[in-house]
């Protein structure tokens, strides 16, 4: 016998964004401070012994409450999105014409509900691929396997899905999240920085994409020269096409196998919605190029978007009122620095 | 004679300090989510069935869990300021008996 379930998905919501920004931003980053203080403290000398503090105890149960109302809180943005994307009424009714809204509260099977959950809780890879959906738009599939529409920002009021982060090596890219970041930039302007050192336009040929969207590069690119870095993209005339194309031949030439200290590293974080307003599967993919400096291996933006906290870190996905959000692997040993004026 | 350096009561106080400082700021804000999410918890009248019966079971087991966390760091917290107390007046003591004796 089926069971159904109902809610109101802006409640939901709500209740998954109770958590006030400076609380979920502190237990972020005190946990790294914690950290440091513990292992110190067991080093100190004790003569007597007075007491005895377990680092790894008091960092285990501080990580399990933490990422128990995480778990919490993302599963009932996950049910709120369900709901909107496959609740009885979340949809304007076939053949409908007029103003419509949703209703306030929807129903949904709850076999239904249960396999869209969860979808979202599978291994996560950083594996994104692409398509052009309906409309010419570009997509981007998420982890939980649907389709989400590409778009600039995050929609107002909208709480992440999840969020991919990839960091990619030109002398080892991979094809898909490369591409990811340069749509991105081409699409959004994000970068100020005038384009630099596209590849040459007949390097454009040698790269295609294949069924599945990925961008593939030819055994014939051996050949070509230049640049020795991918195209930065960002000058306004650059149309999304143009840009596309110059992604194509960055891939080439980075498919020719750079030295991988002199290859441009490109961060993605693709970050998934679903628009309150619309009910609809929205992306944002947010990319920079970094490079690591020889001497101490940080990680340098220089040019394109992360979202940063206060101390210059990758952030997690933003609650829609704060700048907090999930801290992406940038690569061992590395931190990341956003030069001062970037946009 | 006084009483060797290796012999003589030893404790990091200041990364005690620091530590129970921490402990208690991150009790607090583990405190401080808890109420959040118990409160919202209250705030989704309108969410029925199976699932939401499994989200009020999960939130309660969750706040009692997160809520013995607080209660330890604090209680750790507490700990470790009695250590460095305790540490000033055994080091207090040993130097009374270091005066004495010389």
């Amino acid at each position: 016998m089926s069971t159904t379930s109902s809610a109101d998905p802006a409640q939901l919501e709500a209740a998954a964004a109770a958590v006030p920004g400076d609380v979920a931003s502190g237990l972020q980053w005190e946990p790294d401070t914690l950290a440091d203080l513990l292992a110190r403290f067991a080093r100190g000398e004790q003569v007597p012994e007075r007491i005895s503090v377990d680092p790894q105890h008091h960092m285990d149960i501080l990580r399990a409450a933490i990422g128990g109302g995480e778990g919490i809180d993302a599963e009932l943005v996950r049910v709120a999105a369900a709901f909107r994307t496959a609740g009885n009424g979340a949809t304007r009714p076939p053949g409908f014409v007029g103003p419509w809204m949703p209703p306030r509260i929807l129903s949904m099977d709850d076999a239904a509900l249960q396999s869209a959950v969860s979808a979202w809780l599978g291994p996560t890879t950083a594996d994104v691929s692409f398509r052009k959906g309906a409309g010419g738009a570009w997509e981007v599939r998420g982890p939980d396997g649907n389709w989400f529409r590409m778009v600039d920002s995050p929609p107002p009021g909208a709480l992440p899905l999840a969020q991919v982060e990839k960091t990619v090596d030109f002398a080892n890219p991979d094809f898909g999240m490369v591409l990811s970041a340069f749509i991105l930039i081409g699409l959004t302007g994000g970068q100020t920085q005038p384009m630099d050192r596209a590849a040459p336009r007949e390097a454009y040929q040698y790269v295609h994409f294949d069924d599945q969207g990925y961008p593939v590069a030819g055994p014939e690119v051996a050949g070509l020269s230049q640049p020795v870095r991918p195209p930065v993209l960002g000058d306004a005339s650059v149309s999304k096409i143009e840009a596309i194309g110059m992604v194509q031949g960055g891939l080439a030439e980075a498919a020719k196998g750079m030295s991988a200290r002199n290859a441009s590293m490109v961060h993605t974080q693709t970050t998934f919605y679903v628009d309150p307003r619309t009910n609809q599967r929205v992306a944002v993919v947010d990319g920079a190029q970094i490079r690591y400096d020889n001497d101490t291996n940080d990680a340098i933006v220089t040019s394109g978007r992360l979202h940063v906290d206060g101390r210059g870190r990758p952030s997690l996905v933003a609650r829609p009122d704060t700048n907090t959000s999930s801290q992406p692997s940038i690569g061992p040993s590395t931190t990341l620095r956003i030069p001062a004026k970037e946009d | 004679m006084g009483i060797p350096e290796e012999d003589r009561v030893q404790f990091p106080v200041a990364v005690a300090g620091q530590l129970a400082d921490e402990l208690d700021k991150l009790a607090g804000l583990l405190d401080r989510a808890n109420q959040a999410r118990a409160d919202a918890g209250n705030r989704v009248p309108d969410y029925r069935g199976a699932f939401a019966d499994a989200y009020h079971r999960r939130l309660g087991t969750h706040l009692t869990a997160s809520g013995d966390t607080v209660a330890r760091y604090r209680s750790v917290a507490a700990q470790l300021r009695a250590a460095v107390d305790q540490h000033h007046r055994d080091r207090a003591a040993e130097n009374r008996q270091f005066s004495a004796s010389g």
